[in-house]
C-alpha cells in the first residue's frame, strides 16, 4: 500500500507516525505463477504436503495392449507363431526313393484275407526312417552347426554298442557306451571317396577353459576309405565314453559322418579332456571346401556310476550338479497389504530363507538330541487339546509334515 | 453357622451367568467404539474390545482372526474352510484407527518367552522410509536415526 | 595345469527338462469345455484322411515331431488298402516305433475315450501303439518345492477373492 492510499483512507486523527508495513497480497501472484487450483480445498485426493502450488500431476495411462486392425481376426496360434525362414541344405541332395513295386494278384487277395482278419502285419524293417523334424526337435543341427541349417540322411550309418542301436534320440544308459561301438557304413562311391566319422557330446562342455566355446568330442576317425570297415582309417581323437556329469539331466551324442574326395588331415588334440572341445561349426567351416555332411545319427545319455569310474581313472573328481530352479513367483511385498492376508503364511514369503533353516536347525537341538533325530511316530498326540486351545496357524505348522515341517526331522545336521 | 463352603456356593448361585445376548455388530454399545477418557486416571483407556480381537506384532502391524468363521461353515466351500482358518492382516488406516484407541503402553514393544509370534515381529527387506512426515520412527528401530540407503544397506531387517 | 568344471553347466538340450520331469504340462484356458484336450507334452493322434491314415505325435511347442502317413509308399506298398482298419493298425505300429527311436515313451491319446471306443480304427490304432510299448500317459511333474530347491522355504497359499475383487473382474 501507498503512502497516498494510506492516506486517503485514514483521517489524519488516526495516522500511526511511520507508513504501517502492510503485506502486499500474494495470492493473486501465487495463482498467475501455479494456476487457478493452487488454493482450491482438495476435498476428493490427498493433498499433497511436499508442494505447496501444486501443478497437475503428469497424468500416468497404463500401457494400453494394442490390436493391430490388420492381425484382429487372427487365431492366438496364428498370432503367435514365428515367421519361418527357409533352412539352408549345407549336405547332398536328397536320395530318390525306389520305385514301387507292383503288386500281383494272388499278392493283393493274400493281403485282403490278412487285412479282413486283422493279421496284417507289415515287415517294419523295410521301412526308410529319415525325418529330420525329430532332429529339429531336439535342436541337433543348431547346436552342431549353427541355426537354420540341415542335411539330409543320404548314406546309411548303423551305430551299435552291442545290442543297442543308434536310431535318433533314444536313451542309453551310460554303462553301455563305455567301449567303442561297432560302426558300419554304406558304400555309395564305388570304392571312390572317404568317410570321416565324429562322435560328438553337445552337451558335455563343462570346463571352465573352454567356457560356452564348442562341444565335446568323444571320438573322431578320418579318412576311412569307401566300403571299407572303420579299422582303415585313422584315429585322429581316441575314443572316451560320454561323460554326463551327475545332476546335468540327459546329454544328446551325436554321429556325424562327413564325405569328402580326397584325404583330409583335421589336425584335432584330443590328449586331455579341455583339448578335446572343439567347436564343431567352426571346425566345419575351416574345412568347408573338402567336408559335405551325409549322415548323422543320435542318442541320449545320463550319469550313472559308470562316468563317475571313468573319470576317476582320468584322475578327476566327479563333479556334482544340482538343478537351479527360477525363483517362485510372489507378489512384490508391502508394507501394509491392501487386501486380507494370512499374516503368518504373508511374512513368510519374504523371510530370508537361510534364516529360517537357522531357526529350524535352533529348534530342533532345542528339542530333541543330535543323535534322536527321528520324526515322532505321532505327529500330535495332544491333536484335540491342540485343536481347541492354540490358533489355526499355529496348530497347522505343527502339523506340518511338507516342505518346511519335513526339513524339520530330516535336514542333514551340519 | 453357615460353612465357608456353603457361602461361597450360595455366592456362586447369586452370580449365576447372565443371559448375554450374542455381541454382533449391531450390539456393541457406542461408548465402545470411541476413545474413552477415564476421569479418575486423567487419560484414555484402551479399547477392552480392541485387545480382546486383535493382536498387534511388534512392527506396528495389527492381526485378526477372520469374522464369522463358524457362521454357516457347512454350507461353503473348500477354500473358504481352509482361507477363513487365517489370521489377517490389517490395511494401514485400520491398523492407524487401533494405535489411536491404544494407550503408549499397548504400543511398546513387548518380548515374551516361547512367543509364537516371535518370528513374525520383525520385516524384511522392507524399503519404504522409516519416517514419517514428522520424523517419528515409524517401524520400531531405536535410538540411530541414518539415512534410508545405509539402513537398508546394513539393516535390512526392522 | 588341472582340469577345472564350471560352476554352473547349462544343459542345452531342449528336452532335458521333460525327461527329468520337471516340465509341467499346459492345464489349458480356464473355461475350455474340455481343457484337459491341451493338457499335454506329447499327444499321439490318428487323422483319418479321405484317402490315408496319418499317424502323428504332436509336441505342445513344436507341433508335429514325428508322423506315420499311408502316403509313404514303403508302407502303402506292404498294406491292401490305404483306409482300411488294419491300416490304421499298422500306422499305430509304426508310429510307436519311431517315437521309442526318438527317446519318446509318453504320450497322451489325442482322442477322448468315448471318440476311441467309437471308432474301431481308433480302437485299434491306440491299442497298438500300446503293444509296441508307448505308454499312453503321462507322468506327473515334479513340483518345485523345498524337497528340491531348499532356499523355498515358504509355501503357497490360497486366497479368497473378497467382493471389491470380483467387482474389479466385471
Amino acid at each position: 500500500m501507498s503512502a497516498a492510499q494510506y492516506a486517503r483512507l485514514v483521517p489524519k486523527k488516526y495516522r500511526s507516525r511511520t507508513l504501517p508495513k502492510i503485506d502486499r497480497p500474494w495470492r493473486p501472484r501465487v495463482i498467475a505463477w501455479a494456476g487457478p487450483a493452487a488454493f482450491y480445498p482438495n476435498r476428493f485426493y490427498e493433498i499433497d504436503k511436499w508442494y505447496k502450488a501444486r501443478i497437475d500431476k503428469p497424468e500416468k495411462l497404463p500401457e494400453m495392449h494394442i490390436i493391430d486392425p490388420a492381425d484382429h481376426m487372427k487365431s492366438l496360434n496364428e498370432l503367435m507363431k514365428k515367421p519361418e525362414i527357409e533352412p539352408i541344405n549345407i549336405g547332398f541332395k536328397k536320395r530318390e526313393e525306389k520305385v514301387k513295386a507292383e503288386k500281383s494278384e494272388q499278392d493283393r487277395a493274400e493281403l485282403e484275407r490278412k487285412s479282413r482278419h486283422m493279421q496284417l502285419r507289415i515287415d517294419i524293417d523295410l521301412l526308410s526312417v529319415e525325418n529330420l523334424s525329430v532332429y529339429r526337435h531336439f535342436q541337433v543341427f543348431d547346436h552342431l552347426f549353427g541355426d537354420n541349417v540341415f542335411f539330409e540322411n543320404v548314406q546309411r550309418l548303423e551305430v551299435n554298442y552291442s545290442d543297442n542301436v543308434i536310431h535318433n534320440g533314444n536313451i542309453l544308459t551310460a554303462s553301455s557306451t563305455v567301449t567303442r561301438p561297432e560302426v558300419t557304413i554304406e558304400s555309395v562311391g564305388n570304392g571312390k571317396g572317404f568317410n570321416t566319422l565324429f562322435m560328438v557330446n553337445l552337451d558335455g562342455n563343462g570346463f571352465e577353459e573352454k567356457k560356452n566355446n564348442g562341444e565335446m568330442v568323444q571320438w573322431v576317425v578320418s579318412n576311412i576309405p569307401d566300403g571299407e570297415s572303420i579299422e582303415k582309417g585313422t584315429e585322429v581323437i581316441d575314443y572316451l565314453q560320454p561323460l554326463p556329469f551327475y545332476g546335468t539331466g540327459y546329454h544328446r551324442v551325436a554321429f556325424v559322418l562327413f564325405r569328402h574326395s580326397q584325404p583330409v588331415d583335421l589336425k584335432l588334440d584330443g590328449s586331455t579332456l579341455e583339448n578335446r572341445i572343439h567347436s564343431i561349426s567352426e571346425l566345419y567351416k575351416s574345412h568347408e571346401n573338402l567336408l559335405t555332411p551325409s549322415a548323422i545319427r543320435f542318442f541320449q545319455t545320463s550319469y550313472d556310476n559308470s562316468v563317475k569310474t571313468k573319470l576317476h581313472s582320468l584322475g578327476l573328481k566327479s563333479p556334482l550338479y544340482d538343478y537351479e530352479y527360477r525363483p517362485a513367483l510372489k507378489p512384490d511385498q508391502r508394507e501394509f497389504p491392501e487386501k486380507p492376508q494370512p499374516f503368518d503364511l504373508y511374512l513368510d514369503m519374504y523371510r530370508d530363507s537361510k534364516e529360517v533353516e537357522k531357526e529350524i536347525l535352533e529348534k530342533r537341538l532345542s528339542e530333541i538330541k543330535l543323535d534322536n533325530v527321528e520324526e515322532p511316530k505321532w505327529i500330535d498326540p495332544d491333536y484335540v487339546e491342540n485343536k481347541k486351545k492354540l490358533p489355526a496357524w499355529l496348530h497347522a505348522k505343527i502339523l506340518e509334515r511338507k516342505g518346511v515341517g519335513h526339513g524339520k526331522y530330516h535336514n542333514d545336521v551340519q | 453357622m453357615l460353612t465357608k463352603a456353603v457361602m461361597t456356593s450360595l455366592c456362586a448361585t447369586r452370580q449365576a451367568p447372565v443371559n448375554v445376548a450374542a455381541r454382533g455388530i449391531a450390539n456393541i454399545p457406542a461408548h465402545e467404539y470411541h476413545i474413552r477418557f477415564d476421569q479418575r486416571v486423567g487419560r484414555k483407556r484402551p479399547a477392552q474390545d480392541v485387545l480382546d480381537r486383535f493382536k498387534r506384532l511388534n512392527n506396528g502391524m495389527w492381526i485378526h482372526a477372520h469374522p464369522g468363521r463358524h457362521k454357516l461353515k457347512y454350507m461353503k466351500d473348500e477354500t473358504w474352510q481352509k482361507t477363513s482358518l487365517y489370521y489377517e492382516t490389517c490395511t494401514k488406516e485400520q491398523c492407524e484407527i487401533l494405535d489411536k484407541l491404544m494407550t503408549p503402553y499397548w504400543l511398546r514393544q513387548k518380548h515374551y518367552p516361547n512367543d509364537p509370534y516371535s518370528a513374525y515381529h520383525v520385516r524384511h527387506n522392507i524399503n519404504s522410509p522409516r519416517v514419517d512426515d514428522r520424523g517419528n520412527f515409524v517401524r520400531e528401530r531405536k535410538k540411530i536415526l541414518m539415512d534410508d540407503i545405509t539402513s537398508q544397506r546394513f539393516f535390512p531387517d526392522c | 595345469m588341472a582340469t577345472r568344471f564350471v560352476k554352473s553347466l547349462v544343459n542345452r538340450n531342449p528336452r532335458n527338462n521333460e525327461l527329468m520331469g520337471r516340465q509341467a504340462a499346459n492345464i489349458g484356458y480356464q473355461f475350455e469345455k474340455d481343457k484337459s484336450a491341451r493338457s499335454y507334452i506329447y499327444k499321439v493322434e490318428l487323422v483319418e484322411g479321405k484317402s490315408h491314415r496319418e499317424g502323428r505325435l504332436v509336441h505342445y511347442k513344436d507341433g508335429i515331431v514325428i508322423s506315420a502317413s499311408t502316403k509313404e509308399p514303403s508302407i502303402a506298398n506292404q498294406l491292401y488298402s490305404k483306409t482300411d482298419t488294419s491300416a490304421a493298425l499298422n500306422i499305430g505300429r509304426v508310429l510307436a516305433l519311431r517315437c521309442l527311436q526318438s527317446g519318446i515313451h509318453f504320450a497322451m491319446p489325442g482322442a477322448t475315450k468315448e471318440a476311441i471306443e467309437k471308432s474301431q480304427h481308433q480302437t485299434y490304432f491306440f491299442k497298438a501303439l500300446e503293444e509296441e510299448g508307448l505308454t499312453l500317459k503321462e507322468p506327473d511333474h515334479i513340483e518345485h518345492s523345498y524337497e528340491n530347491d531348499k532356499s523355498f522355504t515358504w509355501k503357497r497359499f490360497p486366497l479368497k477373492p473378497t467382493r471389491q475383487d470380483k467387482l474389479d473382474e466385471l
